[in-house]
């Protein structure tokens, strides 16, 4: 189910009022039942992968956790690693190593056709993968004890605000939550309000419609010349901002109308004046998670300058390969490692700038194009994000080299600058308040006022065009 | 004071959403209007953004039809009528077939130039009246009806002319004001009001779907009630063609003799042909370059985007660009 259709949208006005008529553990089964009901939406067969990582890491957990000998406790930890990641290995890898390894193969005289399974990749399978690995990890890290709550733990592992997109929530801030569900306060359902209506959107009127323009430029890049390409990257990396970000707005928002907090996932990344401070704003809950459960894993920065390196290098290609498995992928974990490493050298020690605060004029334009430059680099990344394979980003990229102007430049640029304005416009009011619910800043009618010609244009839009799925389900 | 605010803050909010939908084109206004003789027509240099199976970005041209205006009486020209396959709201007008048909052409160093005026939903009806209100005036070297063999089958039109057969069995144009009175308030409205403003065209397509029965799938998705439940207009795509009505018949008798071809991408029922042979109109079979590009394993109809089956797509394009170039020339020097 997805959040921007209308039958989400009457799916949460029959769940809002039950939950808040139910008391106590009832409340636990019922956002239980109505989690597998919105993930089993899309394929009922999928509930069974939810059920096996639940109950697997579950009863791991236990185990892990009574067990005293550290050989044992490994081994149920890479129980549990083997549980996960070969569900996620199978479903989202397969095909790739196959196609990879093929070609060696082939000069070898011999060929891997038989193994080419026609494999569907289940929603948001790499998110809640990711979700419960932390859970095991961090019990072996004695950062957590586990549940004895098998309810909240299967609620923990499928909750459906963030069940197929993320924020990829930490079992020691998630689970308490979800063990001691109770109303919202008035404060958390004025927040939530806000949070769905700016997220809804962002990802109706900002990323579908970019998306939808994005699409058939991506399918056939071959038909359009540099600009129109350029035009096609541009409103990518607004697509993907307005569809992951408006995402999860709204998934915070929903958590909060059932009393649940979510952590934050975007900080308006386009306003960063260099790649480490797009890194602390862009999909935080799998910045972190990479950098606690794999960059540190590794040995973070304690073994001297090269091993940081390699270690950075190491967390951004596997990051890469997160997302999908296509070789573009891994390229742009590549070029962000390099980014962040080059960007460590020229600081020599220093800390990053993280947040902005107005001085002077001379002191704004500098931090302007300093955001500029940023953004310019992670643009570039984008191509290999959004190409369909490598051979479509190196053409695309040979086609700005031998640039060819179209016929439409100066509407394309006009469509090109709407979509940022209104993107930064919502960016820099968040920015200011340091507040996703900006909104609540605006007194009572004015907000209102603001509130309702949105929530308008958005269901009217979203009516007569066919909602577009969120660009990370696919990963 | 509160209710002042928020009046006051949904207005200005709604004029900078309305300005947002504009200027990114995502919710055009509409470029087509209800003129009261001609029915409907698209709105002179009227900016168009449109995502049907592909994505089209262009405007109409300032004499209300498609492609460049060509004003030179020292050339051939060539008029082409049809319906959505000839108005190809799917492609870049570079990539249309009368844009690379009419490169050919220049290439060639051949006076002949084509005029795109195909318009979304027209049939053998609707171009009969379209090209005595328009074309004859403008004397071409020749008129090209794109059709396929359903669309011989003339269908009622609400807000367009239409021709009739009289009771004594004689052909007439009658004008959708003078069936229905009511359609100039409508006419109005939607001209001078709804479709000048994104907000009220996107409101006016929500109507559109809702009286189209189409809310329950909006709404209700999967767990809609099934398809047959739900009236819907059928696909005239689907419906096998009909053999052709007195009304048809009567048409094409009073096109016959004029420098009128007929071109398809669907071949002919034999009785058709037979009708159109007896009246002496050239056929252009645009098949032949179609077919082979099926052939190849393309499909010339095939959207990669959307993932769906639809009009023809830029090679499709080509193919047929290569089919007139090929036939054309030969039915101007006759």
């Amino acid at each position: 189910m997805l959040f921007n259709s209308y039958i989400f949208l009457l799916f949460l006005v029959l769940v809002i009022p039950t939950y808040r008529i139910l008391k106590g553990r009832s409340r636990t089964f019922f956002l239980l039942a109505c989690s597998y009901f919105f993930y089993g939406y899309w394929d009922w067969r999928f509930c069974s992968l939810l059920l096996i990582s639940t109950v697997a890491d579950f009863l791991i957990g236990q185990r892990l956790f009574a067990a005293t000998d550290d050989r044992l406790r490994k081994r149920f930890l890479w129980l549990s690693m083997g549980i996960n990641l070969g569900i996620l290995g199978f479903f989202k890898y397969f095909n790739f190593f196959v196609d990879s390894f093929e070609p060696m193969v082939q000069s070898l005289g011999g060929h891997l056709d038989f193994l080419h399974l026609n494999i569907i990749l289940p929603v948001g399978i790499s998110f809640y993968t990711f979700q419960t690995m932390s859970y095991t990890i961090d019990i072996y890290r004695k950062r957590i004890e586990p549940t004895r709550d098998f309810w909240s733990f299967a609620l923990f592992v499928a909750f459906f605000p963030q069940l197929v997109a993320g924020p990829i929530e930490r079992a020691a801030d998630l689970l308490p939550r979800l063990e001691k569900l109770g109303l919202p306060t008035r404060e958390q359902f004025r927040q939530g309000m806000a949070l769905i209506v700016t997220g809804m959107f962002k990802k109706v009127m900002l990323g579908d419609t970019t998306g939808r323009l994005v699409d058939p430029i991506f399918a056939q890049s071959e038909l359009y010349r540099s600009d129109e390409l350029l035009f096609g990257l541009f409103l990518f990396s607004i697509q993907i901002y307005a569809d992951f970000s408006g995402y999860s707005s709204i998934a915070r928002g929903l958590a909060k109308l059932l009393g649940v907090e979510l952590m934050h996932n975007f900080q308006q990344p386009y306003l960063s004046s260099n790649i480490t401070e797009f890194w602390r704003r862009w999909h935080i809950s799998l910045s972190s998670w990479l950098k606690d459960y794999l960059y540190i894993s590794l040995g973070g920065n304690r073994q001297g300058t090269f091993r940081t390196h390699i270690n950075l290098m190491t967390t951004m290609l596997l990051g890469g390969l997160w997302h999908g498995s296509n070789w573009t992928f891994v390229i742009w974990g590549g070029l962000h490692g390099t980014y962040l490493i080059l960007h460590k050298l020229l600081l020599k020690g220093a800390k990053p700038t993280t947040h902005f605060e107005y001085q002077n004029a001379g002191q704004l334009g500098k931090y302007v194009l300093k955001v500029v430059a940023t953004f310019l680099l992670v643009l570039l990344t984008w191509l290999f994000f959004r190409a369909e394979g490598l051979g479509q980003a190196l053409e695309v990229l040979s086609s700005f080299v031998h640039w060819e102007t179209g016929e439409f430049s100066g509407r394309l640029l006009k469509i090109a600058l709407a979509f940022l304005v209104v993107t930064m416009a919502i960016d820099i009011a968040e920015y200011y308040t340091k507040k996703h619910t900006f909104l609540l800043k605006v007194p009572n009618g004015i907000r209102q006022g603001i509130m309702v010609s949105m929530a308008l244009i958005t269901l009217l839009y979203l009516f007569q065009a066919k909602p577009l799925p969120f660009v990370y389900f696919q990963f | 004071m509160n209710i002042l605010k928020f009046g006051i803050t949904t207005v200005v909010v709604l004029l900078v959403l309305e300005l947002f939908l504009r200027t990114t084109e995502i919710a055009p206004t509409k470029y087509t209007r209800i003129d009261d003789t001609l029915g409907l027509v698209f709105r002179p240099n009227a900016p168009l953004l449109l995502l049907n199976e592909g994505f089209y970005l262009g405007n109409i041209n300032a004499a209300g039809y498609l492609g460049p205006v060509r004003a030179s009486s020292e050339v051939k020209r060539v008029v082409l009528l049809g319906d959505s396959y000839v108005e190809a709201f799917q492609v870049f007008e570079r990539d249309h077939f009368a844009t690379l048909t009419q490169a050919e052409f220049d290439q060639k160093g051949w006076d002949i130039q084509l005029e795109n005026r195909g318009m979304s939903g027209f049939d053998l009806g609707q171009m009969y009246c379209r090209y005595l209100q328009t074309v004859v005036e403008t004397t071409p070297e020749l008129t090209v009806f794109f059709m396929a063999p359903e669309d011989f089958a003339v269908a009622y039109q609400v807000l367009s002319p239409m021709p009739q057969l009289t009771p004594e069995g004689a052909l007439r144009i009658s004008y959708p004001l003078e069936r229905n009175s009511g359609i100039s308030i409508r006419k109005q409205l939607e001209n001078n009001f709804i479709y000048t403003s994104s907000t009220f065209t996107l409101l006016s397509n929500c109507r559109k779907l809702v009286a189209e029965g189409q809310w329950r799938t909006i709404l209700f998705d999967k767990l809609a009630p099934t398809a047959e439940t739900v009236e819907g207009v059928p696909n005239k795509e689907t419906v096998a063609a009909p053999p052709l009505s007195d009304l048809a018949i009567k048409i094409l008798e009073d096109l016959a003799g004029k420098p009128i071809a007929f071109a398809t991408l669907k071949p002919y029922p034999p009785a058709l042909r037979a009708q159109l042979k007896k009246l002496n109109f050239p056929i252009i079979d645009l098949m032949p370059e179609v077919d082979a590009l099926r052939k190849q394993g393309i499909d010339p109809q095939y959207w990669e985007a959307t993932n769906e089956q639809g009009h023809y797509n830029q090679q499709g394009h080509a193919a047929i660009s290569q089919s007139l170039v090929r036939q054309l020339p030969a039915l101007i020097t006759n």
